[in-house]
């Protein structure tokens, strides 16, 4: 498998342990770059913006959660922590001129969450937040306000029969905003809300199965909407990729044989296919398996077992940086992560190709290359 | 360096030094490189090409035998015996802690007992058939580089200097078919040096009428010597004192020498022989040489000049030492730049503007720059850069359009040259 080196690093020092779902890139203050914020185990917040530590919060409880986004629906992006005994805190920076982040609003919430994800879940242009824990269950939350009081309001629940490994929101193949809950492979659940929580409808709750016989038996990831809607790509914990067309068909599968813990989507290779997007996966040895959408794979070592990943646009330019929390006290973070070909490729073959030079063979074709490139300048 | 792009990485267990890269020239014009590291194990890559015109990075470990638990590896070199056919020799110095009388050294020297008819280079096979030579110092650089015999016949020895002040020059016995060191003077010029030598290179005048050697030292000694190589008379031997290690020397040309071998191969005799009407004469040879502390130099011609005519290589010392060096065509205008891998992670690229040496370009590593090679690992005539540092090993192609446009921009002048009659290509091909 061809591999490379990333070599842009920022380095930061982080003390304690972090869970899966405490790392999150988003523009917590927005001025439009994106920040890092990471909550550790034993109720550190730290927020990192560009080279430096931007904010640092304590006392927070054990972290379980992060996400950003603009859930109270009022035009500028919240910090939301949710600690494993369901204490939410909701972050705020009040006004765009350089303010750190303040408490604005701190609730109790069912404990034991897992995952955490934030958008437009019910494609009306209104941003909710989702919460899956770890005893199966998925919640919808809404920020609901009146001039006395404020709060998320839980709008819907519904328990799952297996474990939950991520949530995310995507569209179908349709183009309608779905919710796709992770199961054990081959298994996966989808949600459609109703576009208007007031309307009365049930959402529509599907538990889809995917055609393979690649089952993993713990925890897999779900990326939805690569490349374009319909088409999700799902890591499992056994090392499995699968890219699922039309939510059952596998268009083709990959087994990279390390455990796969946390997958997102990026953007690394803007020159290729327009508006093509790969996955990044990540296991806890460090490795790192960029995969495109026609399941070709460049692979990342980072040398050190790591806790927690994430990956998505870092810092003023935007670019895709990869988030490692190692075990030992840092975050490293590879920026400017930018793949040109997946594949290298072979200039003889596409001169091998030419009909100008149909009449060379292809060992007069490597060494006319050669004489040409090396040797032919010399004369003059 | 922008032509290049990011084509493998492989990440080494633990870190090689900068004796431990050898690359392999295959007669049919296939190359491999060979890195190994302090820990005993040795790796070799080559490309193999994939479907639909891709290329595949492949590394594999090669299991070299009798290279003991404990032992390091400190320096590798290998050569081709043969002109017609693979029969390649490699030789590993390694150093092993005793328990008893401090550390024992060895030189092991590898080949392939009986290579098969056709003549392939397997080195599974020749990794494990080893010569053991024992040494009675530390080896240092392990070099290759040939005597001239009265009849005009060429042998390769090895060059192997030592912590006991000597470079030592191992020989092959035929009637026994082993190894061992020599006692004949084979290279006067190097008795009496009373310095560690760090770095050797030599390079023969055309006519082979001649001998240049240089060395590095550590006590930061250089020195050049030009000798007859027939007869051993060193006539020339300059000398130039730095207070710092000097690291590599690189004895190098701009010469117009032709490196494709069979130009008719594809060029027709006709166009061949037209190709070769320009070759030109004989190019004055430069030393290059790096020093760990102080700014490298290239002495310009030294053949005429000896070492009074030295350019500076600007910020050559400015990124801690400099350890590495290589002096190839890396942009592809028929005129070598230099290649200068630091300790401080800095590959510098010079080359030779109007009328000095300019620095070109500078990429940052992520650790210290052991060896820098530039070869067509992927067998389609055009080279890669390899760039050998502490934590790994990381190949550059240039990129596929960039190539394309330099062959399509030279085809039709060549075109011209070979086939000036416009005759149909196709016949010029055949």
């Amino acid at each position: 498998m061809r591999s490379i080196w990333l070599g842009n690093r920022t380095e930061f020092d982080f003390h304690g342990k972090v869970l899966e779902g405490a790392v999150c890139l988003g523009d917590i203050d927005n001025d439009g770059e994106v920040e890092l914020v990471v909550g550790s185990m034993t109720g550190t917040l730290n927020v990192f913006k560009g080279e430096e530590l931007w904010q640092s919060l304590s006392g927070l409880g054990s972290i379980a959660a992060i996400g950003v986004g603009d859930v109270m629906n009022c035009g500028s992006n919240a910090v939301i922590i949710i600690t494993v005994d369901g204490i939410c805190y909701v972050y705020l920076c009040l006004n765009n001129a350089g303010e750190k982040l303040q408490l604005v609003h701190r609730q109790a919430l069912p404990p034991n969450t897992k995952s955490m994800v934030i958008g437009e879940a019910l494609g009306n242009g209104q941003t909710y937040m989702i919460l899956g824990t770890t005893d199966n269950l998925v919640r919808l939350f809404k920020w609901l306000q009146n001039p006395t009081e404020a709060n998320l309001a839980c709008l819907h629940q519904t328990k799952c029969p297996a474990e939950i490994g991520s949530i995310c929101i995507g569209k179908n193949s349709q183009g309608r905003t779905t919710i796709y809950v992770s199961q054990p492979s081959p298994n996966y659940i989808t949600f459609q809300y109703p576009r208007s929580e007031f309307s009365g409808e049930k959402p529509v709750v599907e538990t889809q199965s995917i055609n393979t016989n690649i089952a993993c038996n713990t925890v897999s990831q779900f990326v939805a909407s690569v490349k374009k809607n319909g088409i999700n790509v799902i890591t499992m914990f056994n090392g499995s990729v699968l890219y699922v067309e039309n939510g059952h068909d596998v268009k083709w599968s990959l087994d990279l044989e390390l455990q796969l813990f946390k997958s997102a989507k990026v953007n690394v290779s803007p020159k290729s296919n327009a508006g093509d997007q790969q996955i990044v996966t990540a296991a806890w040895s460090g490795h790192t398996f960029i995969v495109n959408t026609d399941g070709q794979v460049v692979q990342f070592e980072l040398g050190l077992p790591i806790i927690a990943f994430t990956a998505g646009p870092y810092g003023p330019g935007g670019s895709t940086a990869f988030v490692y929390v190692t075990f030992e006290n840092k975050i490293i973070l590879c920026r400017n992560v930018l793949i040109e070909d997946f594949v290298l490729k072979d200039p003889l073959a596409s001169l091998a190709t030419d009909p100008e030079l149909s009449a060379y063979s292809g060992d007069q074709l490597r060494k006319l290359t050669q004489y040409l490139l090396y040797d032919f300048p010399k004369r003059t | 360096m922008d032509s290049f792009q990011d084509a493998h990485y492989f990440s080494l267990p633990s870190q090689g030094n900068v004796y431990c890269y050898v690359d392999l020239s295959l007669t049919s014009g296939l190359k491999k490189s060979l890195f190994a590291i302090l820990k005993r194990r040795v790796f070799c890559c080559e490309f193999a090409s994939g479907a639909n015109g891709t290329l595949v990075p492949v590394i594999k470990e090669i299991p070299f035998t009798y290279i003991p638990a404990g032992a390091e590896i400190i320096s590798m070199d290998g050569f081709n015996k043969s002109s017609e056919r693979d029969d390649f020799l490699i030789g590993i110095s390694i150093i092993k802690e005793a328990s008893d009388q401090g550390q024992e050294s060895f030189l092991n020297v590898y080949m392939e007992q009986e290579s098969d008819e056709k003549g392939n280079l397997n080195l599974e096979n020749l990794a494990q058939n080893c010569l053991m030579i024992e040494l009675n110092f530390i080896p240092y650089q392990l070099y290759h580089t040939y005597v001239i015999h009265e009849d005009g016949s060429k042998e390769v020895v090895w060059l192997l200097p030592g912590s006991d002040l000597v470079i030592h020059v191992y020989q092959e016995d035929p009637q026994n078919h082993t190894y061992s060191e020599t006692n004949a003077v084979l290279f006067p010029e190097f008795n009496h040096i009373e310095a560690i030598v760090l770095a050797v290179d030599i390079k023969f005048s055309r006519d082979l009428k001649k001998r240049f050697s240089a060395i590095g030292c550590e006590c930061g000694l250089l020195k050049l010597f030009m000798s007859d190589p027939i007869s051993g008379d060193v006539y020339r031997q300059l000398s130039e004192y730095y207070d710092a290690p000097v690291s590599q020397v690189r004895l190098f040309s701009f010469d117009n020498s032709i490196e494709t071998s069979e130009l008719k191969f594809f060029a027709g005799d006709d166009g061949a022989k037209r190709l070769m009407d320009k070759k030109d004469q004989e190019a004055s040879i430069h030393l290059l040489a790096v020093n760990v502390a102080r700014p490298s130099a290239v002495f310009i011609d030294v053949r005429s000049n000896g070492l009074s005519k030295k350019q500076l290589l600007p910020e050559s010392n400015m990124h801690d030492s400099a350890i590495a060096c290589h002096i190839a065509d890396i942009d592809m205008d028929g005129k070598p730049e230099i290649l200068i891998g630091t300790y401080l992670q800095m590959l510098l690229v010079y080359k030779f503007g109007k009328s000095s040496w300019e620095l070109m370009a500078k990429r940052r590593f992520s650790h210290a720059i052991h060896d820098i090679d530039y070869i067509d690992l992927s067998y389609n005539g055009v080279k890669e850069l390899v760039v050998c540092t502490a934590s790994g090993i990381h190949i550059y192609q240039h990129q596929p359009a960039f190539v394309l446009k330099k062959f399509h921009e030279r085809l039709e002048p060549y075109l011209k040259i070979t086939n000036p009659a416009g005759e149909d290509e196709t016949t010029v091909a055949k």
